[in-house]
């Protein structure tokens, strides 16, 4: 029987790269907080491992982008829910990714009308990159529409394998209703357990977002 | 958008519509995930529009084939589209125009992107009209169901009726001598009509029995084959139920309308009709009711809205069975109404939340239970 998640329950969470790190420090004696961090995206020139410490700064990985070409996305963290900290940033503490992204800018002419957009990735069947399952795709950071009301109902629960209900979820957060909340499962999400649902959302909303504000309503409620 | 609403001030709305509706925005990330999928509103919808243009295309043709039937013309099948075409243009143009200018109109109000759901309501509302319509009355409907079926709500994605049906109900209550009989389904112009034509739609017949549909003596044939393939007299793009599949296809091959719905439907709808046939309210057997009248492009196009349908899984099967059951019930039972396809969609559009609330409230108190430590 799993214990039921409430509010006045704790939760103690652990990633394995802490664990390692407490492992040193009783092996040692010494705080060794030294991780292999992937440097990852398109944009990266030979992704690899490096050796490196939390807090790095992203110029230290130089060497994996191009000075020469404008507009990168440092985003500490994966491309779903990770941080962006920009040319100066530096790496986060619980992070061991560095995605590298292109910001997006370029308009396409009528990209939504064309019948099959080669270059473009989607996870639903309106357009064709279903078909072909092994092709890889540079992904940059545009939104590909603008924002608009939840209308389609069935690809969030598709990309979910939580048994919620992540759209009631969502609006419950965005009108603030506690009651409706707790009973939708505020208590066992967190923002990034909907970054799937964010990212294949047709009406390119920030449902992160949303469940974080109701994650902190709840918690000034409950102080 | 930002250097728009400088730029254009009042007017930043129309000018994104038609920036957007161009190109793709160049507007990135903010939040949450950096990347996102390709897929957008406006694809969506244009897919559902190039769904209905097999509807839209037969619905022309059939315009000008009733005609000739009725009036006793001979042509050629370009000419007999083209006739078509020409009745069923202004109620196009009056349906975009009318409805875009609303859209666009409150967008500016409310200072946010013009959106794209009226591409297929616009589409939809010309075909589920008789094509005489006049076009002062099909202007006064689409505002009135565009204005108070969706602006006063929020817009797109926060109606809770369908606007296309909302349009034709509108017809259908304040202009009843309009909409129904047996003049308004045949565009005859200038000619006048043979002896022994009539036009009057199967509908009509259906309370008199199996024998009165397929022995009704009119100038169209009767088969079950011509229901099926739609060379009937009806709402411009209704009577065609092959390519109303068609779309159907599409829609389901894309995603983009939920299967359950359409399956559901189909079944309330055999189910009663097979119950009328065993109690003898009625001797046309039930599948005949899947292709007469409004039924498969109100299951296919209508009722699988995915704003004013049921959102949970479960609550789209019982939300198409009721459909299906509710058209099938007032056509059989109800003397009042021949069609009752408009109203069991609207009926159930208003109990769409209610069936949802329950099917999540018992889906939470089931995990509840489940997860209760004892």
């Amino acid at each position: 029987m799993v214990a039921a998640l409430t509010a006045t329950l704790y939760v103690w969470t652990i990633s394995p790269l802490m664990a390692a790190a407490i492992g040193k420090l009783f092996l040692t004696g010494k705080v060794q907080l030294d991780r292999k961090v992937a440097v990852t995206g398109p944009v990266a020139v030979n992704p690899a491992y490096v050796e490196a410490l939390p807090g790095i700064p992203m110029k230290a990985l130089s060497a994996f982008y191009d000075n020469s070409k404008a507009d990168v996305r440092f985003v500490s963290g994966d491309a779903l829910s990770g941080t962006s900290v920009g040319e100066d940033g530096y790496l986060g503490w619980f992070d061991n990714q560095v995605t590298l992204l292109h910001e997006g800018t370029e308009r396409e002419i009528l990209g939504w009308a064309k019948p099959f957009r080669f270059n473009q990735f989607s996870s639903s069947r309106a357009y064709f990159s279903w078909l072909c399952p092994k092709k890889q795709y540079a992904m940059d950071t545009n939104f590909h529409g603008g924002p608009r009301a939840f209308v389609v109902s069935d690809v969030y629960g598709k990309v979910l394998p939580m048994d919620i209900f992540p759209v009631y979820l969502a609006k419950a957060c965005l009108a603030g209703d506690i009651d409706k909340m707790e009973k939708f499962g505020i208590y066992e999400v967190l923002p990034e357990d909907l970054a799937l649902c964010e990212f294949v959302d047709p009406s390119k909303n920030e449902i992160q977002d949303m469940i974080q504000k109701g994650i902190n309503l709840m918690i000034k409620e409950m102080a | 958008m930002e250097e728009n609403k400088q730029k254009f001030g009042f007017l930043h709305s129309t000018v994104d519509a038609f920036d957007t509706f161009l190109r793709v925005p160049g507007t990135v990330t903010r939040k949450g995930a950096h990347v996102r999928d390709a897929i957008d509103l406006k694809r969506v919808m244009i897919l559902v529009v190039i769904a209905l243009v097999p509807a839209a295309l037969f619905g022309m043709w059939n315009v000008g084939y009733q005609h000739n039937l009725a009036t006793g013309t001979e042509a050629g099948f370009l000419a007999t589209f083209f006739y078509g075409f020409l009745r069923v243009l202004p109620l196009f143009v009056v349906s975009y125009v009318v409805g875009l200018a609303i859209e666009f109109a409150g967008a500016q109000i409310k200072g946010e992107e013009v959106n794209e759901g009226y591409l297929v309501s616009g589409f939809l509302i010309p075909l589920i009209v008789p094509v005489d319509t006049p076009l002062w009355m099909l202007a006064i409907a689409v505002a009135f169901a565009v204005v108070f079926g969706k602006e006063v709500f929020g817009g797109t994605g926060m109606n809770f009726l369908n606007p296309a049906l909302l349009t034709r109900a509108f017809l259908f209550f304040s202009y009843p001598s309009k909409m129904s009989g047996s003049e308004t389904w045949i565009h005859l112009g200038k000619d006048t009509m043979v002896d022994g034509a009539t036009g009057a739609t199967p509908l009509s017949f259906i309370g008199d029995g199996f024998n009165a549909l397929t022995d009704a003596g009119v100038q169209y044939g009767t088969s079950f084959l011509d229901f099926f393939l739609g060379t009937i007299p009806g709402s411009v793009g209704e009577t065609s139920v092959v390519a109303i599949l068609i779309g159907a296809v599409i829609l389901i091959w894309t995603g983009v309308a939920s299967w359950k719905i359409m399956c559901s439907s189909v079944l309330g709808a055999l189910l009663v009709g097979w119950i009328a046939n065993l109690t003898g309210a009625c001797d046309i057997p039930a599948y005949y009711h899947l292709v007469l009248g409004g039924f498969a492009f109100g299951t296919v196009f209508m009722a699988t809205d995915p704003v004013t349908s049921a959102q949970t899984e479960t609550g789209k099967w019982i939300y198409g069975f009721l459909i299906g059951a509710l058209c099938v019930t007032v056509r059989l039972w109800n003397p009042g109404y021949p069609e009752g396809m408009m109203l069991a969609i609207l009926l159930m559009n208003c109990f769409a939340p209610l069936i949802d609330h329950y099917v999540t409230d018992i889906a939470v108190s089931r995990r509840a239970r489940k997860f209760n430590v004892a």
